[in-house]
């Protein structure tokens, strides 16, 4: 048992010896192994602290101030570590190496190795064999990488249109404006505008006068009348007529009948080049409609565009309208005007209307047309025209026609005639077809009554021809009938009879009458008798049939006159001048107690215009048809003439749906090509913000109904309503901006019609896609380069033009760069070139090196900003130290 | 004694505390300015403490021994002396070695440079 026990103690002595001694091995161990890796730690953490908290300028040491004496080291304010950094970033390795050296290589003790690495580099190293334990620290150094400057220049390129923005002002004309002579006007040139370019673009079947602020611009136009297209001039020789910073006026002139005398879309514009930034037709959150002026029948269709939420809207016109005027804006009539006998102004304003954002049409016309212009006999008739050619009538008709030229011709008296210049007016030349003398005589101011009196003949003739059915006989009187001119509808042989009448003789009224009521003699037609007179009767009938005439009164102008209206013939009498017998004429008339249905058959006209006028109220009243043929008021002649004033507008109040541009950015406005079908695929530039789409439809006398942009229905007119007679027709329809995509084709389609059931097809050569949009007018700054650089950039644009660029705009040396589609060339190393090189790739839309903005054409200045002495912002890199 | 070496060599890697301390405010003695830069009036008065009411603030039991020294393994002089503290000649026992790098400006020269910071504990 004893024994036991001590075998007991025995091994429980050894095991606690062996755990006694197995304790100090460890402690041992422990502090063997403890305070060499303690001061690796200190040492790697130490070192590379103080590296970067020691500035080289304070640093006292041969070889640093060598550095600084011979230029190697340029900031004394650097660290050490990070003066190695920029040693080894320049690729200056030795510098590095041997500065890492100096700075360490005394202060850390020989037995233990250690080395600097920057990057992927060990800068430097102590050749001593690497341990198993390694201690490591790191720091980051910022501003360096290898192989890049530490500092250098940064630049950002930038454009500015405000040196001399090239801009464009336009006026347009409505899906359909007319009839008659129409007046629009262009308000936002500027001042200083410098205008390089006109151009008048339109639809229309009638052969125009295109005046600008009163001025003719170039002879008489002439469409080519085709059906849903347009004609274009150039009329940029009519620059002179413009007048900058205000408004300027131009006037279609038509110069034939009115039923056709309208535009079917179109537009003037006017390019030029401005110091001003904004046009007043930027986005603002108001616009005005302007309606066109109308001096004819009032018969617009149109539409106006709200780029954004409709909040108010302000009316005011101002018509002359003997009947009734309506104005639809959507489907809703806004107003319906009494007719007066007076100009009216009339006023409506609205805090809201029925009407979305978007194109919205506009109707301006005139209530129940065809019941209005029906008003006559509304049948053909037959018509003799009476015409005074006494010697009176070679008097002045007291026009103002600046070359009418007025003589006193051997023989033939007194004569007038139109000249082409007021230098054919002398007695070397036959401007009258005779020899002539006494040309001092001439009045400028003058137009005979003869004259006059053919002129006004034509229309009439013009108008009462246009309706089928009618014929015209002619008689001219003066001492007796001098000739007349059986019933016909042949205008030339009518006209050729007018042409031949020549003043002389007294005035025998009755036989004009009485040989009229002869030629109609056999008509089973409605049958008028139009006679004028300028003087007092001086010859008389016999009798009912006579017209050779005779001094004794037995049957005179009124007696004749009445006579014939008793046979069932509408008498008009009108009395020209003041010299004329009004009263003997009057009497001549048929009245409203006769048995015809006219309230008024005898007229005074006392200048060219009122015969001319006189002579188309009584042509609507012998055979006016008047009837809508698709837009246009298709008429024989108007009763009475109606004006639309060209201040008349709408001024619409709303929240655009884009935002107008930022800074940095820059508005710019691209057009497509012409379309050459009815679902045209349009590419919008990737780098380019839509902000205002327009498309514009010629639908001539049709209405454009549907438009379409990627699969969304833009327009539709037959949401408005199916019977489009009362609804407007917008020849510029404005696309939703955010329905255009950038960087895609978006896909259009078109449609005109007379109904919602009845399309037309589409204007397909002459419509376009007008985008507004914006464009980043800056690039960032380029990373921190050696060099500044500048060039003359030598840059193709999309249209095929080249042009050189001064970037920056001050340039003066002889570098060259390129950025064309065979050749782009620039010093990668310059500021200036990275960055004008960034910015044309901006403007590269489709990236074919071509810039799509041209620079150049549009007078765009590249500015610059450089910074330089900047540090670099290449890294940050990591600096490590390890020792062993 | 490792660990008490480290504690002793951060603290004097330190500022100190308070940070502006003096013999007789001291609660952490520290002779850099934090950033390794030797703060000279902080060494003086470090230099200028009893060893005893150095090793209570360091809170330790053994012996220090420290010294400043240039890459050329020459002394810095800390009042007239080459270190502070004392290091028994014929020391038989333990010895704890631990170096740190510091940057030392010369009042003399204007100039500043690496040193190292040699602590020694017995």
């Amino acid at each position: 048992m004893v024994g036991k026990k001590a075998i007991f103690f025995t091994i429980d002595a050894i095991l606690a010896v062996s755990i006694l001694l197995g304790t100090l091995m460890v402690i041992t161990t422990f502090y063997i192994n403890t305070q060499p890796r303690v001061n690796m730690d200190y040492i790697a953490t130490d070192m590379i602290s103080v590296l970067a908290e020691l500035r080289v300028g304070e640093t006292n040491n041969t070889l640093i101030n060598q550095l600084i004496t011979n230029g190697n080291i340029t900031h004394t304010e650097n660290s050490v570590l990070e003066q190695i950094g920029e040693f080894w970033a320049e690729g200056k390795t030795e510098l590095a190496h041997n500065l890492t050296r100096e700075m360490t290589e005394g202060i850390i003790q020989q037995n233990y190795g250690y080395d600097l690495t920057l990057g992927d580099d060990i800068i430097y190293e102590r050749n001593i064999t690497k341990k198993d334990i390694i201690s490591t620290s790191n720091k980051i150094i910022s501003g360096i990488e290898k192989s890049k400057p530490i500092e250098g220049t940064v630049a950002q390129t930038y454009l500015l249109s405000i040196q001399k923005k090239k801009t464009e002002s336009y006026t347009y004309f409505g899906g359909f404006e007319g009839q008659g002579n129409i007046t629009k006007y262009i308000f936002d040139i500027p001042p200083d505008a410098n205008i390089t370019e006109m151009t008048l673009e339109l639809n229309g079947e009638e052969p125009f006068d295109f005046y600008i602020n009163g001025t003719q611009c170039g002879t008489t136009r002439t469409p080519t009348n085709k059906t849903l297209e347009a004609d274009l001039w150039d009329i940029t020789t009519c620059n002179n007529s413009i007048l900058k910073g205000t408004e300027n006026k131009f006037e279609i002139r038509f110069t034939d009948e009115i039923t056709n005398a309208y535009v079917g879309g179109g537009y003037v514009k006017i390019k030029y080049t401005t110091n001003q930034t904004m046009s007043t037709s930027e986005i603002t959150g108001k616009e005005k409609y302007w309606f066109p002026g109308i001096d004819g029948l009032i018969n617009l269709y149109s539409g106006i565009n709200i780029p954004g939420t409709l909040t108010a809207w302000r009316l005011n016109l101002t018509i002359y309208n003997k009947y009734t005027t309506f104005l639809v804006i959507g489907n809703e009539t806004v107003m319906n005007v009494s007719g007066s006998n007076q100009t009216q102004s009339v006023w409506r304003e609205r805090n809201n209307l029925n009407i979305s954002s978007g194109t919205i049409p506009l109707r301006l016309g005139i209530v129940n047309v065809s019941q209005i212009f029906e008003n006559g006999t509304g049948t053909p008739g037959d018509t003799i025209l009476s015409i005074d050619t006494s010697g009176s009538m070679d008097g002045c008709a007291g026009v103002v026609p600046p070359t009418m030229c007025h003589y006193r011709c051997s023989p033939g008296g007194q004569k007038s005639c139109m000249v082409n210049n007021i230098s054919d007016c002398n007695d070397t030349k036959t401007p009258c077809g005779g020899y002539c003398k006494n040309p001092h005589n001439y009045q400028l101011d003058c137009q005979s009554k003869i004259d006059a009196t053919k002129q006004a003949s034509k229309t009439f003739i013009d108008i009462v021809l246009n309706h089928t059915g009618n014929t015209i006989g002619l008689n001219s009187y003066s001492t007796s009938v001098n000739n007349y001119l059986a019933l016909t509808t042949d205008k030339p042989t009518l006209y050729n009879r007018i042409n031949s009448y020549t003043a002389n003789g007294n005035t025998c009224m009755c036989c004009g009458i009485n040989i009229a009521r002869n030629q109609l003699n056999g008509s089973t037609k409605p049958k008028a008798i139009v006679i004028m007179s300028d003087g007092q009767e001086n010859q008389y009938c016999s009798n009912y049939n006579d017209y050779t005439g005779n001094t004794t009164e037995h049957i005179g102008a009124i007696l004749s006159g009445q006579y014939a209206c008793n046979n069932s013939i509408d008498v008009y009498t009108i009395a020209f001048g003041d010299d004329a017998d009004y009263n003997t004429l009057s009497q001549a008339a048929c009245h409203a107690n006769d048995s015809s249905n006219h309230t008024n058959m005898s007229f005074k006209a006392s200048n060219v215009a009122e015969l001319t006028q006189r002579f188309i109220e009584i042509a609507g009243q012998i055979g006016i048809k008047a009837n809508y043929s698709a837009q246009i008021i298709d008429v024989s002649g108007p009763a009475e003439f109606t004006k639309l004033y060209p201040n008349s507008s709408i001024e619409f109040y709303f929240i655009p749906l884009v935002d107008p541009p930022k800074e940095g950015e820059i508005s710019i406005n691209i057009a497509s090509d012409t379309f050459k079908n009815c679902s045209p695929s349009i590419y919008l530039y990737k780098d380019i913000t839509a902000t205002d789409v327009k498309l514009t439809s010629y639908s001539s006398t049709h209405w454009t109904d549907l438009v379409t942009t990627n699969g969304v229905i833009v327009w539709n007119l037959s949401k408005y309503g199916t019977d489009y007679s009362e609804l407007g027709d917008p020849f510029v329809i404005q696309i939703p901006p955010n329905i255009i995509q950038s960087g895609v084709y978006n896909n259009i389609t078109l449609q005109t019609g007379d109904s919602s059931t009845n399309h037309t097809g589409c204007s397909a050569n002459n419509s376009l896609l007008v985008f507004r949009g914006t464009i980043k007018a800056n690039v960032a700054y380029t990373s921190v380069l050696p060099e500044v650089g500048g060039c003359d950039w030598y840059v193709e644009f999309e249209d095929g033009t080249f042009g050189t660029i001064k970037i920056p705009s001050d340039y003066n040396k002889t570098n060259q760069c390129n950025f064309t589609s065979t050749n782009v060339y620039y010093n990668p190393n310059a500021t200036l070139d990275v960055a004008a090189l960034t910015l044309l790739d901006q403007l590269d839309f489709d990236d074919n090196n071509k810039s799509d903005v041209n620079i150049a054409a549009l007078d765009m200045y590249v500015g610059s900003f450089l910074v330089p002495e900047v540090p670099s912002m290449w890294g940050p890199s990591v600096a490590e130290v390890k020792v062993w | 004694m490792v660990l008490d070496a480290k504690t002793i060599s951060n603290s004097l890697m330190s500022e100190g505390y308070p940070t502006d301390w003096n013999i007789t405010t001291v609660q952490k003695i520290g002779i850099t300015n934090g950033n390794y830069r030797i703060n000279q009036t902080k060494l003086e008065n470090f230099a200028n403490m009893t060893v005893a009411n150095a090793r209570s603030i360091f809170d330790t039991r053994f012996n220090y021994y420290i010294q400043l020294k240039k890459q050329d393994n020459s002394t810095i002089l800390i009042n007239g002396n080459n270190s502070i503290g004392t290091l028994t000649t014929n020391t038989t026992g333990k010895l704890v070695q631990i170096t740190r790098l510091v940057i030392y400006d010369s009042n003399i020269t204007n100039k500043s440079s690496i040193i190292r910071l040699v602590i020694q504990l017995w």
